[in-house]
């Protein structure tokens, strides 16, 4: 209930954003503060970082896949940009134990990043981002692992002012995703765990419906 | 209804070793453990009116003694824990829930385990020794949530062992149909069921 309430306060935001106020200030702006919506889609190298004893860990490929809009807010610092996203992200890992198990999560995610314009075709991106945990490739995944998670986000976008960019990101899990038990031989619990965390790097393309060249 | 009658145990992935069921405490209706590096698993099945690996309990109120059988798998074989308890003070079906919080000490005498195949023979001697934790129950008028955790060893009387660790059940016990009030289910006043070579 609260994401839907941060997700519906980010639309109307950036909707406020995207509308101009009126036709006069709309013609007093530049042509590059106009909102772009854009649409990304990419595929990621998933893994995750752990202290537990997870034995036969591997990366797995997840992919990322959203509705995005840049806005120019910053009048004065035009290389400076808002991304807001909205999107769905496939992250995980597999471990091997004589046969392979598959641990996919599947987040409703919210990026909100600051783009910084290092060259004509080069901008750098950094950023956070709020997730949802909507289905998992595991029985009853929902209720073994966290629903919530925070990422913090860097990256670099080429090609910014073309209709397709190219993007590449680092996205950093900052919350264990797993409350469970230390449980030994026996059966004692010896502690509470608190741990895995994601770890993504994603690339992909970016297509702008429309363009402020 | 048809759906009911097919309800199955629900296997949850350990999330640390998904071999495993994960420990739970909801009725899921699975047991799992490591046997010298192999993987035991119960899931009860049902189809209909026929269930299949439901664990069986059994009071003895005369010999102060409860019977737990779990019936699971080792790769193909049917392969059977059971643990032997004695002094819990069980004479009827809700005094189950008294074992909540309940960490027993497997001697290999009073209090025992043994890992083998479904039927047993009345020769053998191994007697488990290790732990049984009866960390979960929760009790309404036909039926018990009973959750925990084991480990044991057994060693026969050439010298092998068999270990048993990383034991963790969640069961639903039906009054009327999983637990008995009776000496006749154990029929050997003597328990001394065979190990199976693992």
């Amino acid at each position: 209930m609260r994401f839907i309430a941060i997700v519906t306060l980010f639309l109307l935001f950036f909707s406020s954003k995207a509308l101009p106020l009126n036709a006069q200030q709309t013609s007093a702006l530049d042509k590059r503060s106009q909102p772009v919506f854009g649409l990304l889609a990419g595929s990621s190298y998933s893994h995750i970082r752990y202290e537990i004893d997870l034995r036969n860990i591997m990366p797995s490929t997840g992919y990322y896949v959203g509705l995005s809009l840049t806005t120019y807010p910053f009048k004065k610092l035009n290389r400076l940009t808002l991304l807001g996203e909205l999107g769905v992200v496939r992250k995980g890992y597999k471990q091997e134990l004589g046969q392979r198990y598959d641990f996919n999560f599947n987040y409703l995610t919210l990026p909100i990043l600051l783009e910084y314009d290092l060259i004509k075709s080069i901008s750098l991106q950094g950023g956070v981002a709020g997730n949802k945990l909507i289905s998992t490739s595991v029985e009853q995944g929902t209720l073994t692992y966290n629903n919530y998670d925070l990422d913090l986000i860097g990256g670099v976008n080429f090609f910014k002012n073309r209709k397709i960019n190219v993007f590449t990101r680092v996205v950093y899990g900052v919350y264990s995703v797993l409350d469970y038990y230390e449980i030994d031989p026996l059966g004692n619990f010896t502690s509470e765990i608190r741990d895995i965390k994601h770890f993504n790097i994603i690339a992909g393309l970016k297509l702008n419906f429309n363009d402020n060249q | 209804m048809i759906l009911l009658l097919a309800c199955d145990g629900t296997f949850v992935p350990d999330p640390i070793d998904p071999r495993l069921p994960k420990y739970s405490e909801s009725g899921n209706e699975t047991a799992g453990a490591m046997v010298n590096g192999k993987v035991w698993g119960s899931t009860v099945t049902r189809f209909l009116w026929i269930e299949s690996f439901e664990p069986i309990v059994v009071a003895d109120p005369l010999r102060d003694s409860l019977f737990i059988e779990f019936i699971g798998y080792i790769e193909e074989e049917q392969t059977t824990i059971r643990f032997h308890l004695s002094e819990q003070g069980i004479t009827k079906f809700d005094d189950l829930e008294n074992l909540k919080g309940q960490k027993i000490t497997l001697d290999g005498q009073d209090n025992t385990a043994l890992i083998g195949t479904r039927y047993y023979s009345r020769n053998a001697t191994p007697r488990g020794v290790g732990q049984i934790f009866f960390r979960f129950t929760d009790l309404d008028s036909t039926r018990l949530i009973l959750s925990g955790t084991f480990g044991f060893t057994t060693t026969n009387a050439s010298g092998s062992t068999t270990e048993v660790s990383h034991g963790r059940f969640d069961y639903r016990i039906n009054k009327d149909r999983q637990f008995y009030l009776d000496t006749s289910y154990v029929n050997t006043p003597d328990w001394n069921p065979v190990r199976i070579d693992i």
